[in-house]
């Protein structure tokens, strides 16, 4: 058969994306580059000014507060949420019954739109709102958490011992006796706490006030580290199902060998999981990153309740040069800035591929 | 008699274990029960805040109660009765003429005082706009004591009955009602759970923001209040159309990114012709420029009217209507991926044996790959509805009224518009908002679950 080409017809099936590739990228990129070496301000006669905005952007303290914030935030939401996600998915990778109902309740935090998530953690943690609440709980009933921990791990030990001793190959975490240590653990602490020899820790209530705050947190505005906090939970489910399909992946013959030579759940999970699910690994940390580093909205959203210096971030920094500012709008340096974070996305995905996690899978 | 134990082997640590059958069977089930708890914990840990915010009632009180009295099944009947006392209506409640309603309500006296001074009852002006002051409801408040008994440390329980007449010829949606009892008693309870409790020297003050609610004025009092007062310039309400902008902007964008993103996806993935493959790089590098960058450019474009093509519809600039919402995304660069992703998996025989059959390219798309790819376009429609129900950025940049509003721009508006003054009230109402705009895309994820996983996999296990 002669080969075919359908240049015209595809021309025409192609025709919206080429239109919104041209207009709304090609175009608006090329723009963006002119912009970013003039002084327009959407009113103004427009002028040549060479690097003055990029240099200028690197002057001004807001822009610097808002690459830092936009890079420590990567780093830390990139790294949490893809732990917290392989997490979750090796948890559900069971063969259990109900295991489509876990995965769809753990997506549903996905679903939901950025603006109600963060109302929803706006008004959770609030100065008096119920994160500060269960923190204070935890804190003035950490005594009987702490004999509980100790009662089960003594009785665990204990029983792990015992077993090994018999001849039985009793694994550390046994099932049977975690439970009996959990019982024994109950017992106790209610038995200790009736008789008042463990009494609650006595402490203030915890009124951070996660939001309204300029203060930091090892040097994360706390305001950021509270949306670090909601991003992850919200981000996570999304990787997790990515984590779920690549571990169904992985071949069983491989846990078979292991259990064989007598390998540990972490020992597997280092040595076969991992490796086997780099692929996936990759792509989770990859877009990861591409999102992290364009963080906007939960910056815009909280912009009015914390301080604008606490939640700025390059992306944000972008719209409020533009329609934020009390001035007029600086197209050069949203431009500029702009730019930057293009090119920092672009930079801090190469070098992840080329440090971090790499496409190629293990055994193929 | 000796009985044979029954055996069974375990591998541990290189080494095969012959143990009793039921050791074994002991742990399987101890170790389903745990993980079973863990995957519970998780539930909770990751749809707990939404449900938690989805039945908060008094969402300013400390401590805060993780319980809402909406929960309990005997309010709603207490509710439905008093909705039918007020003006005949159990299901939405109100004060019409020829209303009479007895409420109970009890309070205890600690401490030798026999004779206490009755409660009084006050009625309160219903605020059905915020900051908008409204008459007192005219009605004739009586309060006669009903029963008492003596309490175990020498106090004194005493519970009254509060009968509200209407003397007036008006019809009111909402009767609120205040109690107020001798100073240093305690409020012990009512026929419905007050909204708000506060202990003064001159008294302590239980409130109700309607004593007729009826069934659904109790239980959805929140959203009902979310849908009616938030209002914009000529005392539209915002609410309804806000979620109306939202289902319209969301149902266009699937149907053109379907149809575009279909189109696309068969061209670049069947059709042969110069820069295929340097074109489909172009796209997915597309998908990593942050919106930022493009942003500044198609701002422009838009306020300009995309080259005066908005001078064909009678505008000048697309500004605040919903055409800009449609520029930048007019094929989105994800749903062409997936879309070519799945159709390269449909079986070129089937289109070749149509070719020889004398099919052109338009009829091979529309007989063959569409109907074959109705899975992949499901996926497609599901997140791209998703996407657009919940986009802010864009939306953001180009409406700037309130009345233009999609869901997301709305709720962020209060937000941003009562943060400072935030009353519990005021946070319900934005709670039940948040929830409305959940609701949507929770049933569409509810009943078509398969396709979002499906969606997954498309754009990034099959590379």
């Amino acid at each position: 058969m002669r080969k075919r080409s359908d240049w015209a017809s595809g021309f025409i099936f192609l025709l919206p994306l080429l239109f919104t590739l041209a207009v709304a990228f090609l175009y608006a990129f090329v723009r963006t580059v002119y912009f970013s070496f003039t002084d327009y301000n959407l009113f103004r006669i427009t002028h040549f000014v060479g690097f003055d905005n990029y240099v200028q952007l690197f002057s001004d303290p807001r822009f610097m507060l808002a690459l830092t914030h936009s890079l420590v935030f990567a780093a830390i939401v990139t790294a949490s949420q893809t732990f917290f996600a392989l997490l979750l998915a090796v948890v559900l990778n069971q063969k259990i019954r109900g295991l489509t109902f876990f995965r769809a309740t753990y997506y549903v935090p996905c679903i939901a739109s950025s603006v109600a998530i963060t109302t929803v953690f706006v008004w959770l943690m609030n100065r008096r709102g119920t994160i500060n609440w269960l923190l204070t709980a935890i804190g003035r009933n950490f005594p009987f958490v702490a004999l509980g921990l100790a009662v089960v791990i003594a009785v665990q030990a204990i029983q792990v011992y015992w077993d090994r001793r018999h001849g039985l190959p009793a694994r550390a975490l046994d099932p049977v006796h975690l439970g009996i240590g959990l019982l024994a653990a109950t017992v106790v602490t209610v038995m200790l706490a009736q008789f008042g020899v463990v009494r609650p820790y006595s402490m203030a209530e915890v009124a951070i006030p996660w939001f309204t705050t300029r203060q930091a947190f090892l040097g994360i505005p706390l305001p950021l580290l509270s949306i670090m906090m909601l991003n992850i939970w919200t981000t996570a489910p999304t990787m997790m199902i990515l984590f779920l399909a690549g571990l169904q992946d992985v071949p069983r013959e491989l846990y078979e060998v292991a259990d064989l030579d007598g390998a540990t759940p972490w020992q597997k999970l280092r040595y076969i999981t991992v490796p086997a699910i780099r692929p996936v690994m990759f792509l989770v940390i990859t877009l990861g990153l591409i999102g992290t580093l364009q963080m906007f909205d939960q910056a815009a959203i909280t912009s009015g309740i914390a301080p604008l210096e606490s939640v700025i971030t390059l992306a944000y920094y972008v719209y409020w040069s533009l329609f934020g500012a009390r001035t007029l709008p600086r197209v050069g340096m949203a431009s500029a800035a702009a730019l930057v974070l293009a090119v920092l996305t672009l930079v801090v995905v190469l070098l992840q591929r080329r440090v971090g996690f790499s496409e190629r899978g293990w055994y193929s | 008699m000796n009985e044979e134990r029954e055996l069974a082997p375990v591998r541990y640590r290189g080494r095969v274990y012959y143990v009793d059958a039921q050791w074994l069977a002991r742990r399987r089930v101890m170790r389903k029960t745990i993980t079973y708890s863990l995957l519970v914990l998780l539930a909770v840990f990751m749809v707990g805040p939404l449900v938690y915010s989805f039945f908060s009632n008094d969402p300013l009180s400390w401590p805060p109660k993780l319980a809402s009295p909406k929960l309990w099944p005997p309010n709603w009947a207490a509710a439905w009765s008093l909705g039918v006392q007020g003006a005949g209506n159990g299901w939405t409640g109100g004060w019409a003429p020829g209303g009479k309603i007895e409420f109970g309500v009890a309070f205890r006296y600690p401490g030798g005082d026999t004779d206490p001074p009755l409660p009084r009852a006050q009625l309160l002006a219903p605020p059905y706009e915020l900051g908008v002051p409204n008459p007192v409801p005219v009605t004739q408040a009586e309060v006669t004591p009903w029963q008492e008994r003596p309490t175990e440390d020498g106090g004194l329980e005493v519970a009254y009955k509060v009968i509200l007449t209407h003397q007036g010829s008006e019809t009111y949606p909402l009767l609120p009602l205040a109690i107020i009892g001798a100073p240093g008693s305690k409020f012990i309870t009512a026929t419905l759970p007050p909204d708000s409790l506060s202990t003064r020297v001159s008294g302590t003050y239980v409130t109700w923001r309607n004593v007729a609610p009826g069934a659904i004025g109790y239980l959805f009092d929140h959203y009902v209040r979310a849908w009616t007062t938030f209002k914009g310039e000529g005392g539209r309400l915002l609410f309804p159309r806000w979620i109306g902008n939202s289902f319209l902007i969301a149902a266009l964008r699937v149907v053109i990114t379907v149809v575009f993103a279909t189109m696309a996806g068969y061209a670049l993935s069947r059709l042969r012709f110069p820069g295929r493959n340097f074109l489909f790089f172009f796209v997915i590098f597309t998908m990593m420029i942050p919106g930022q960058v493009t942003m500044i450019s198609n701002y422009l474009v838009v306020r300009d009217g995309v080259f005066g093509l908005s001078k064909l519809v009678g505008l000048d600039t697309f500004l605040n209507t919903f055409w800009a919402l449609f520029l930048p995304a007019l094929v989105s660069s994800s749903a062409v991926f997936m879309m070519k992703q799945f159709m390269e998996s449909i079986p070129k025989e089937i289109e070749e044996a149509a070719r020889i059959d004398g099919a052109n390219t338009f009829q091979i798309y529309t007989r063959i790959i569409l109907p074959l790819s109705l899975p992949a376009i499901a996926a497609v429609s599901i997140l791209t509805f998703q996407g657009a129900w919940n986009e802010f950025f864009w939306p953001m940049v180009v409406l700037t009224q309130p009345k233009k509003y999609t869901l997301p721009l709305g709720l962020n508006y209060l937000l941003h518009y009562y943060q400072a003054g935030a009353t519990g009230s005021v946070w319900n109402m934005i709670l039940a908002g948040t929830v409305i705009s959940v609701i949507p895309v929770l049933v569409i994820y509810i009943l078509f679950q398969r396709y979002f996983i499906e969606g997954f996999h498309l754009s990034g296990i099959k590379q």
